[in-house]
């Protein structure tokens, strides 16, 4: 879990967030449960960031990857 | 007043250092309001985990009448159950025709984008036993919902730290990770006591 001693960084400081969407978002736009995209970024089969506040983040270009990527893993 | 009630369960769990102030429930309350929706779907999931825990996988009668189910590699499988049901997938038991092999299958809704770049069904996990598998499985979902918990503080946590910087975030935010990991619980019973004894404490003092 987050250490709640820290403040979330990027909280009212200058860190901007990195780009990208977030978990919910990206599963809605594969058509997915968000679940499903949590167990993919587990596996390694999707890329993410941890935003500044610890928030997890998709880079739009690894959704896309995805779709392209042949065939099912 | 349905409102005044429905906000009085939404208290921060005690933490033995004295009641909350009012600014720092607030904070709390608005965080909370933030990861409501995905809170939900965590119990909820946290709840199919722990039922199908407590089920004998191997027991003729919980396997119950298998359903034919072909993955795009043109497979033949038996699905014996599910295993997890998702808003856009299922999770099924499945054991391969004519052979000893079991497996985790992943199911998804046809229209997706995913679905239709990757086809309908992945395979998870396989194995010859299938109530080892169904543990397995149920290990690994555990520690997905762990991860999705984290996440979810850590979306309440910037909420917290932006919006309330002056209500002692860090006792917030610790609040705030400790209703998540309540949602965790394996216990259900512990889950609803945990629930009704908040509500209890706030109905005493409403009383008062």
């Amino acid at each position: 879990m987050p250490n709640p001693d820290q403040p979330a960084k990027g909280a009212g400081s200058t860190e901007t967030q990195p780009e990208g969407v977030s978990v919910a978002e990206g599963a809605r736009i594969l058509g997915l449960d968000a679940f499903t995209l949590y167990t993919f970024i587990q596996r390694d089969r999707l890329r993410a960031i941890r935003a500044p506040s610890g928030e997890i983040v998709i880079p739009p270009k690894e959704l896309l990857r995805l779709l392209e990527e042949s065939g099912p893993c | 007043m349905l409102t005044q009630h429905l906000q009085s369960t939404d208290q921060p769990p005690s933490d033995g250092a004295g009641d909350f102030t009012p600014k720092e429930v607030e904070a709390y309350q608005a965080a909370l309001k933030t990861i409501r929706l995905d809170l939900a779907e965590l119990e909820k999931l946290q709840d199919q985990v722990n039922q199908r825990r407590r089920l004998n996988w191997s027991h003729p009668a919980v396997l119950g009448r298998p359903r034919p189910l072909e993955t795009d590699d043109g497979v033949r499988w038996e699905a014996y159950g599910r295993a997890l049901e998702l808003s856009h997938s299922e999770v099924l038991l499945c054991r391969q025709a004519s052979s000893a092999q079991w497996a985790m299958i992943q199911r998804f809704q046809p229209e997706g984008p995913y679905a239709k770049a990757h086809g309908r069904t992945e395979v998870l996990l396989t194995g010859d036993d299938p109530r080892t598998l169904t543990n397995d499985y149920a290990a690994l979902a555990q520690h997905t919902l762990h991860f999705m918990a984290s996440n979810l503080v850590a979306r309440a946590q910037r909420v917290v730290w932006e919006q309330f910087p002056d209500c002692n975030p860090p006792r917030v935010v610790h609040a705030l990770s400790e209703r998540c990991s309540a949602a965790l619980s394996h216990d259900l019973c512990l889950r609803q006591a945990l629930s009704r004894h908040e509500s209890q404490r706030h109905s005493r003092g409403i009383r008062v």
